[in-house]
């Protein structure tokens, strides 16, 4: 068991001092087959862990002579319990491995912490995928990507549709602070002009059955009952639903940015009355504006609504928003400006 | 003499061990090797600097120097256990267990019934026998040694045998105390007597004197010399050597399919020198021998400086707990074993505060190991670099460690 350990402990300390040290290589190599030998159940060199360990004790064993023999009592069972762990942290720092390459993140229960994913809102599950799903995933990571085949009917694009350009999707939340990143780095990169975008509204649930953001279901709600209600007198080619996306991503209320002060200051009185200002600033008239307040409690609505869920969760399968399409690849991530703009 | 970077000579810089510094560093493994003395040092540094030559049939300047400095280093050899180079002569080797194989493999089979060896031996010893028995066909004997390191042996079994036992053992320094009357019943018996005076040349020259051997094998690096082996030899005994493993030096002539050995009385050691010697480290090993010759510490010449030295150790000794002497005797060389910790673990330990001693079996796995089942043990073994004030700090670490 000592020889294991010793061989780990080499393996990390291997990198850090084996370039610079011949002593630290010999001791590598001797690791090394003392380990192959002990896991391959053939005869090791059992003097070669003792004395790796008490030239570890030595430096303990004139100061603090009763610890260096507990330690030394004990030491199989710490080299048990280093080699365990060792084994279970090689395992762990493999299964966050294959999470952040097949997810984007090596957290999938709260895609946000982990520091390795790119930046997203975590749409989070209630258990963490087995190894035998995450493998099961691994062909979604590898296949080419196609925008069209996650459009709906309602689709709404940002500008008029062009065949000669490619469509690009993205699946947001409303209330997601990265999703508004998201809609930054787009404007700036001029990609709602290159690419036919759409977009996929989706209310992040919470474990509790409510939404992760307070306001999202009934935004998302709206943005689909404004589809319905074109404005008979907009001034602008830009889709009202588009209009009401960017006002909340790109507008500020009292020094605070809107969708911040939507997510934890509004009730849902005032977000109805804020939208509603809003589609009185797009042109609205009172009796569609009624007709939009109407709707988003509507059957109809709640379907359209349904069924962008159904997308993400069955087809899509994200676990972290904003997922944005494009160019035959999948980003579930908050993708910088340089990217789309190739 | 001492020497500069630029290899000129220095004087009044060092001697003995002064380079060393004692209060620091802790050396107790002389069995194995001695540390060398700054004159031993500076002897083969003069040969690289000033007489870089091959010796033996050259005619120039440099290797008449080196001839003669050899010769000299033949003679004190010859001096240290009063054998005259009329009957006696040295041959260099690479070391003590080099010369033993080296002697014992070209000894003419016909000459002898059988080995016989001792249990104590140093595998040096103990493995040529095992193989020049098998190769030869040969019965070979594993003799008890006695508490006092005598030889238990009757007459029948020495009868044309070939004798080769240590002197004084590595484990515990015990002596072959009936070497006298052992090589006068040898003699009678017509069998051969070979000593692993190793230890003996570095702790206790006395026990070869006067005593009738063949050959005696010894180690430059155990006495102050550089690393290099000896065999001090009867001519005789050497003349009726098989001798196969030959070359360079070791012949007066050579025809097509034929060579003809050196024969001149005072070239013999010749034949058992084949190739190029190491000039420097014999002659460092000459200056060793002088070294020890003048040595004074503490106003005593080098045997009762070590005397003083086994027999505070072996007061010191005494009192650490846990301990179990191999040998309760005053010695150089002291094994013991710690019911508390393992040896191994008890060196490496010492290590830490460079007290340097040898762990293990010490080459004699067969007595230590399969016949007294000892666990593996620890060695100190004293030498003239050695102070009481280093037993002192020794065993005051081995107080901390067993207690």
């Amino acid at each position: 068991m000592l020889c294991i350990l010793v061989f780990i402990i080499f393996l990390i300390l291997f990198p850090i001092f084996g370039i610079f040290s011949k002593d630290y290589r010999i001791l590598f190599k001797k690791a090394w087959e003392c380990a192959f030998k002990k896991v391959t159940l053939k005869p090791c060199d059992v003097n070669f862990g003792d004395e790796v360990k008490n030239r570890v004790l030595s430096k303990i064993a004139f100061r603090f002579p009763r610890v260096a023999k507990f330690i030394d009592k004990t030491s199989t069972i710490w080299a048990l319990a280093f080699v365990l762990l060792s084994v279970w942290s090689l395992l762990y720092v493999v299964n966050a491995g294959l999470n952040l390459w097949v997810y984007d993140t090596c957290d999938p229960v709260t895609g946000e912490s982990c520091a390795l994913g790119g930046e997203a809102c975590g749409v989070g599950t209630n258990s963490a995928p087995t190894i035998l799903e995450t493998l099961s995933r691994v062909p979604d990571r590898l296949r080419s990507w196609n925008a069209k085949e996650f459009t709906t009917s309602r689709s709404s694009y940002y500008n008029s549709f062009d065949l000669n350009k490619p469509v690009a999707i993205e699946v947001i939340d409303p209330g997601c602070q990265f999703c508004k990143k998201l809609w930054a780095n787009i404007k700036e990169a001029g990609f709602e002009n290159t690419y036919n975008l759409t977009y996929l509204a989706y209310p992040i649930p919470d474990v509790n059955g409510g939404h992760k953001f307070q306001h999202s279901y009934l935004i998302t709600s709206y943005l689909e009952a404004i589809k319905l209600v074109p404005s008979s007198n907009s001034k602008s080619d830009i889709p009202a639903d588009w209009r009401l996306l960017d006002k909340i991503f790109t507008s500020e209320v009292e020094n605070t940015d809107l969708q911040n002060a939507i997510n934890t200051l509004f009730s849902e009185e005032e977000v109805i009355t804020l939208i509603n200002e809003f589609l009185t600033e797009f042109g609205y008239t009172e009796e569609e504006i009624s007709s939009v307040n109407e709707l988003v409690g509507s059957d109809q609505v709640k379907s359209y609504v349904k069924e962008n869920i159904d997308i993400v969760e069955k087809d899509i399968k994200t676990i972290k928003i904003p997922t944005i399409i494009f160019d035959g690849r999948r980003y579930d991530r908050v993708v910088d400006v340089e990217t789309l703009r190739r | 003499m001492i020497f500069n970077k630029k290899g000129k000579t220095n004087t009044d810089r060092v001697n003995n061990f002064d380079y060393l510094d004692n209060t620091k560093y802790f050396y107790f493994d002389s069995a194995c090797q001695t540390l060398r003395p700054q004159e031993v040092i500076d002897a083969e540094v003069d040969y690289y600097h000033n007489f870089n030559a091959c010796g033996h049939r050259v005619k120039y300047k440099w290797g008449l120097t080196v001839d003669r400095k050899v010769e000299e280093t033949r003679a004190e050899l010859l001096k240290l256990v009063n054998k005259s180079s009329n009957e006696y002569t040295v041959a260099f080797t690479l070391n003590t267990t080099f010369g033993i194989n080296f002697v014992l493999h070209q000894i003419n089979p016909n000459n002898y019934k059988r080995i016989i060896t001792s249990e104590i031996e140093h595998n040096s010893v103990f493995l040529p026998t095992i193989t020049c028995s098998k190769r030869n066909n040969k019965e070979r004997i594993v003799l008890p040694r006695l508490e006092d390191g005598s030889l238990d042996y009757n007459l029948k079994d020495i009868e044309s045998s070939v004798v080769i036992l240590n002197t004084t053992s590595n484990i515990d320094g015990r002596n072959l105390n009936n070497v006298l009357q052992l090589s006068k019943d040898i003699k009678s018996k017509e069998g051969f007597l070979l000593l692993d005076a190793s230890q003996s040349f570095g702790h206790n020259l006395s026990i070869l004197r006067g005593v009738e051997f063949d050959a005696a094998f010894g180690s430059s690096h155990k006495m102050y010399g550089p690393s290099l082996g000896f065999i001090i030899i009867k001519k005789e005994f050497l003349k009726s050597l098989d001798c196969y493993l030959i070359g360079g030096s070791t012949v007066l002539d050579v025809q097509k399919d034929e060579y003809n050995l050196i024969e001149d009385s005072s070239e013999l050691f010749a034949r058992i020198e084949p190739g190029l010697q190491n000039f420097a480290g014999i002659i460092g090993l000459g200056e060793s021998i002088k070294w020890r010759n003048t040595f004074k510490k503490d106003g005593l010449n080098e045997a009762l400086y070590e005397k003083k030295l086994q027999d505070y150790l072996n007061v010191k000794l005494k009192e650490v707990p846990n301990i179990k002497m191999i040998n309760t005797n005053p010695s150089s060389v002291v094994s013991i074993y710690s019911s508390k910790m393992d040896s191994h673990q008890l060196g490496i330990f010492l290590s830490e505060r460079n007290i340097m001693c040898r762990t293990g079996y010490h080459c004699c796995h067969y007595y230590l190991k399969n016949l007294k089942g000892y666990p593996p043990l620890f060695r100190i073994s004293l030498g003239l670099n050695n102070t009481t004030d280093q037993i002192d700090y020794l065993i005051d670490s081995l107080n901390i460690l067993l207690k």
